[in-house]
């Protein structure tokens, strides 16, 4: 099978999606994602000519976001009209689904060269817009489960995690963010980007907007709960926050690669999907990571670098439980709760921030798995390659 | 010298150039304030100390309005080496602004037209200001030509072929967020940020290389591939011919200058530019367009009397008798511009009717963008209505629109002097019937007048202001200054039978009816009109007024002009028969399908073959000819007999009130180009048919003199010197 490799793996600073105070609050999705592939071939060196495809995932695709939207950005990026471009949606997964379809295509011996990536403006077009799901999927379904900070609750109740555990995990995502960002642990992976700082001027900027230099539990442990006002535990401190950004990566075959004289920095080892429990969605990366383990013929011991999307943390605090993981090799430069979670862009986001963690970690094996509304989960497993 | 020009440096070594010519409302480019800023160019090219260039406009809400429009009205006279100097000139003034040694941001702070438009263009950089007035654009093609000072060739560069299409062949002024997202500006800045934002600019420019590279690739050709052009370009010329026709050749000719142009080097784009604007400054055209641009500025200055000169009365209310088509529109015009209207007819349904027609007036402004349900509420807040005059005891004018009979109106007439105010205003919105005569049963003669609006009241702005023999200067300026409130251009005309427009466009009408009668085709004749630039031919537009309003019509100028008017029994026949046009489904042709779309009607064949006189063939020439020359001879003798003190007054009141297309360059502008000798005589081919194609002695006149209804500009253009 042909090893499909990734050379690149780049993103926008992630932005809060707000009206009034959200960096790209004017800047759009489709542009956003022109100027990160373009940024990408630019930094790569690699002609443009000579890129087959480009996946892009994205979970809202209307407005600015419609109509392939992957195409749409490859036009405004200027590439040779004869690079491609697909959108991809498996909701929260789309763009780790993105780089997993190029691994496929490349090991199929389809489309080699091909940038993998996604976007989501949640603040220029909402999660829920337009959303009118038929009365039939909630023959045996609460509609509730339409309603990720709900079925976050059901894992705080099913699983057993409290309340505290919960923010302190919330803030230990921000702690470590920021201490990320303080150490230029984004520095390789952060692209410069137009958009508006504080004061509103439009300026390049690289700052993940939504983490919170001054985070504590006290202070998170203060907020009303959300979903369920009476009793819940899932707050907007603990969950996500609705984000605008970007990811991308550039992968081709390992031979390719070779011969374009790109060193690679990593490989894809395996991938997997696996479906769950729409009501208790979060919890979809446990079979998935039991999945690709075994495709991989691994054990959980052998991966030394691990991204869990942080939808809410009570979710990624259940994975962990379940899969019996050790926080200390989880999300170690922060995770979504604290960075940003835009829904199309995040799979490629985690991905590119282990890719880099990895690097500087030294380690060998690193797997990128999250959760995916109405009940799915999916994992890939990278190897570090080169230096 | 223009003293236009000041400039400061500060100690951070960025120039604040302020752009503000004394005394003048706003900012042109005019032959001396280029020469000027020429200078300025010249200076802050010598100087070493400099870091970068912020370039603003002094006067509040205005950045610059394009070039001097005097000067382009002289340069369509000009030769093609002198508009080709004149091209020249700001192509020159404007590369070398784009190349100043530092970072250059131009403010925006207002509307920002044509050469403007170019200036700043030719910059790094470009802010805009968050107050209302601030918009950018390139009307040229609306004055029949081109931006010629590097537009055509920028704007794409800049942001794009399509939006640049867009922008430079509609004329449309884009602002606000717009701007931004097409990449026209960098950013919208509250207006007293404008400075400090433009200073943070430079400074963050200084620290990277991107304006340079930017600037480097602004010069470039565009780069689109064969099937890109060819693609872009069938549409666009596509879309610009099915909304302009062929008679508007500007916007055909701006796609030129950007399809030979964009992929070439900025260099060669700008020389394409600039034969295709000699191109199009020596097409009639652009010379009529313009013209009639400026007898509308001239309509505008002087309506037909003297408002500076001649006391007014403030119309704080205005009544409105008839709530019909009419009467509805004229009330809906006034409270549209916040002037309270009282709306009064004999019963509830029909005022009820009225209502429903005001509203629907802004829904369907709300429709395509141009109003908001606030706008509905706020309008019909102004409008009260009653079935009793009495409603007008507080009304400062009352206008007067129940229909055309003048025995209805005078007795009207009687009961208003009841209620109305001693020293308020009776105008009355007739079309036809003579102002003069009906003043003797008005409340006062003095303050009677006419107000001769056009359906539809909210799409056509001319307002026949009418006045009698007895009509004082004081209520002409009232009404006339009341038009102009509610945002109609009005004229004013001495009465006479069918006023102006009427009375010019009815010998055309009838002429038409007379041809059918003869043995000419309706579509022969209506393609004739049409083919000229008429928005609908004659017999057409019989059909959509109604065959009995314009029977009706004719009659009064029949009886009125019996020496000249042209008289058969066609119409009358058709009105006995029922067939009243569009709205009975029947006239000259038949109105079928639910869109009441026309089609020949061989019903109609054997009403007219009673009719008919001759069946002979016609040239297409003489259709045009009997039509037009109808039309241009009866508009002689209304301005020899002073029905209207000024050729401009004529061809905007033909314009507005009829669709006379500008492109002619208006009716007598029209005279002009064929010229008066050649109008006169192939009038005197005609006349054999009767007095109506006599030319009056004003014509014999010119033709023999040579003169002109718009003297030629005794110097052309000083603009290329």
């Amino acid at each position: 099978m042909t090893n499909a490799v990734v050379t690149h793996a780049v993103r926008t600073p992630i932005g809060r999606a707000s009206p009034d105070k959200g960096m790209f609050r004017d800047t759009r999705a489709d542009d956003l994602s022109a100027d990160l592939m373009r940024s990408l071939v630019d930094t790569s060196g690699i002609d443009p000519h000579l890129i087959d495809d480009v996946r892009w995932g994205c979970v809202q695709q209307q407005g600015e976001q419609g109509l392939d939207v992957a195409r749409n950005a490859v036009i405004i990026a200027d590439l040779p009209v004869e690079v491609g471009g697909v959108t991809i949606n498996r909701n929260c997964a789309s763009s780790l689904q993105a780089i997993n379809d190029c691994a496929v295509n490349i090991a199929a011996g389809c489309e080699d060269v091909q940038i993998a990536g996604g976007v989501e403006h949640m603040h220029h077009v909402p999660m829920d817009k337009d959303y009118d799901p038929s009365p039939r999927l909630f023959v045996k379904n609460s509609e509730a489960m339409m309603n990720m900070g709900l079925t976050a609750e059901y894992l705080s109740i099913k699983y057993d995690i409290g309340r505290q555990q919960q923010d302190e995990f919330a803030c230990r995502s921000h702690e470590r963010a920021e201490q990320a960002i303080r150490s230029g642990g984004f520095a390789d992976e952060v692209i410069s980007t137009w958009g508006r700082d504080d004061a509103g001027h439009r300026m390049r900027l690289t700052r993940d907007q939504c983490v919170r230099a001054d985070c504590s539990v006290d202070g998170l442990s203060g907020l009303r709960p959300v979903f369920n006002p009476n009793g819940g535990s899932v707050t907007a401190g603990n969950s996500s926050p609705l984000s605008v950004g970007a990811a991308a990566v550039l992968m081709m075959s390992d031979h390719r690669a070779k011969e374009l004289g790109l060193p690679p920095i990593a490989r894809v080892v395996a991938m997997a999907v696996a479906g769950v429990e729409p009501c208790e969605m979060g919890i979809g990366p446990v079979p998935a990571v039991h999945k690709v383990l075994k495709r991989a013929g691994m054990t959980l011991d052998d991966i030394d670098c691990i991204e869990v999307n942080e939808a809410f943390a009570v979710q990624v605090l259940s994975v962990l439980k379940l899969l019996k993981i050790d926080e200390q090799r989880v999300n170690t430069r922060g995770g979504a709760i604290a960075i940003g979670h835009p829904l199309g862009a995040s799979g490629c986001r985690i991905s590119v921030s282990l890719l880099h963690r990895m690097r500087s970690e030294g380690c060998r094996y690193g797997l990128a798995t999250m959760c995916v509304g109405q009940g799915q989960g999916v994992a890939t497993i990278f190897e570090r390659m080169g230096d | 010298m223009a003293n236009a020009f000041q400039l400061e440096v500060a100690d951070d070594g960025i120039a604040l150039l302020t752009f503000d010519i004394p005394g003048q409302k706003v900012n042109t480019l005019s032959g001396p304030v280029i020469a000027e800023l020429s200078e300025v160019i010249a200076h802050l090219e010598s100087r070493e100390d400099l870091r970068g260039l912020i370039f603003r406009s002094g006067k509040p809400g205005q950045f610059i309005a394009g070039a001097d429009l005097g000067e382009l009205a002289a340069l369509v006279h000009a030769t093609p080496d002198e508009v080709k100097r004149g091209v020249e000139r700001g192509h020159g003034l404007f590369e070398r602004f784009s190349q100043l040694p530092f970072p250059t941001v131009a403010l925006v702070n207002g509307h920002c037209m044509g050469g403007g438009t170019e200036l700043i263009l030719s910059l790094d950089q470009r802010l805009l200001s968050d107050n209302s007035k601030a918009g950018i654009a390139f009307p040229e093609v609306k004055l029949g030509i081109i931006p010629g000072w590097g537009g055509t060739q920028r704007l794409p560069r800049l942001i794009g072929i399509h939006h640049a299409i867009r922008m430079i062949t509609t004329g449309a002024t884009i602002r606000g967020a717009e701007a931004v997202s097409l990449g026209l500006v960098f950013d919208i800045i509250p207006t007293d940020q404008l400075i400090g934002e433009a200073r943070r600019l430079i400074e963050s420019a200084h620290e990277q290389d991107e304006w340079k590279a930017n600037r480097e690739l602004r010069n470039q050709p565009l780069g689109m591939t064969a099937d890109q052009m060819a693609f872009t370009f069938s549409v666009a010329e596509g879309y610009v011919r099915s909304k302009t026709g062929s008679h508007y050749p500007a916007p055909l000719m701006a796609l030129k200058s950007i399809r030979e142009g964009i992929n070439l080097p900025l260099k060669q784009g700008l020389e394409v530019e600039r034969d295709v604007a000699v191109e199009i400054m020596q097409s009639s055209a652009a010379a009529n367009v313009i013209g009639v641009f400026f007898k509308g500025n001239a309509v505008d200055r002087d309506p037909g009397i003297d408002l500076r000169a001649t006391a007014s009365q403030d119309v704080c209310r205005a009544g409105v008798l008839g709530t019909g088509l009419m009467g509805a529109g004229i009330a809906t015009a006034h409270a549209r511009r916040g002037i309270p209207a009282a709306m009064v007819d004999t019963d509830n349904d029909r005022i009820a009717a009225g209502l429903a027609a005001a509203a629907k007036v802004v829904q369907g402004r709300i429709a395509i963008g141009r109003a908001t349900q606030d706008d509905v509420a706020q309008m019909m807040s102004l409008l009260s209505t009653s079935t009793s005059q009495q409603i007008f005891a507080d009304c400062d004018v009352v206008i007067e629109a129940v229909p055309e009979n003048e025995q209805l109106k005078t007795r009207i007439y009687g009961q208003l002097a009841e209620v109305m105010r001693p020293d308020a205003i009776l105008a009355s919105n007739t079309s036809t019937i003579s102002i003069t005569r009906m003043a003797q049963a008005a409340p006062a003669a003095d303050r009677f007048v006419g107000m001769h609006f056009f359906s539809p009241v909210d799409r056509m702005t001319l307002v026949e202001v009418i006045r009698g023999e007895q009509t004082s200067d004081e209520t002409v300026a009232t009404i006339v200054t009341l038009a102009k409130r509610i945002g109609k251009t009005p004229i004013v005309v001495k009465d006479c039978p069918g006023f102006l427009v009427n009375r010019v466009l009815m010998p055309y009408m009838a002429e038409a009816v007379q041809m059918l009668t003869e043995g000419a085709s309706m579509d022969a004749i209506d393609k004739a009109a049409t083919r000229f630039g008429m928005p609908v031919g004659p017999i057409a537009l019989h059909d959509m007024v109604g065959i009995d309003v314009a029977c009706f019509a004719g009659n009064v100028l029949v009886k009125a002009y019996a020496d000249r008017a042209v008289s058969n029994n066609v119409l009358a026949r058709m009105v006995q028969l029922g067939r009243l046009g569009k709205k009975t489904g029947s006239g000259f042709r038949k109105y079928v399908g639910a869109k009441g779309k026309p089609a020949s009607d061989p019903e109609f064949e054997p009403i007219l073959a009673h009719l008919r006189t001759d069946d002979r063939q016609f040239k297409d020439e003489e259709i045009t000819d009997r039509l037009f020359l109808a039309m241009v001879l009866e508009a002689v003798r209304a301005l020899q007999d002073k029905i209207i003190l000024q050729p401009a007054h004529v061809d905007m009141a033909m314009i507005l009130g009829t669709g006379f297309p500008p492109f002619r360059g208006g009716l007598l502008g029209w005279c002009d180009n064929e010229g008066a000798a050649s109008i006169t005589e192939r009038a005197a081919r005609y006349e054999s048919l009767g007095k109506r194609f006599e030319s009056p002695a004003m014509l014999t006149q010119m033709a023999v003199s040579g003169e002109r209804f718009y003297p030629l500009p005794a110097t052309t253009a000083k603009f290329g010197g």
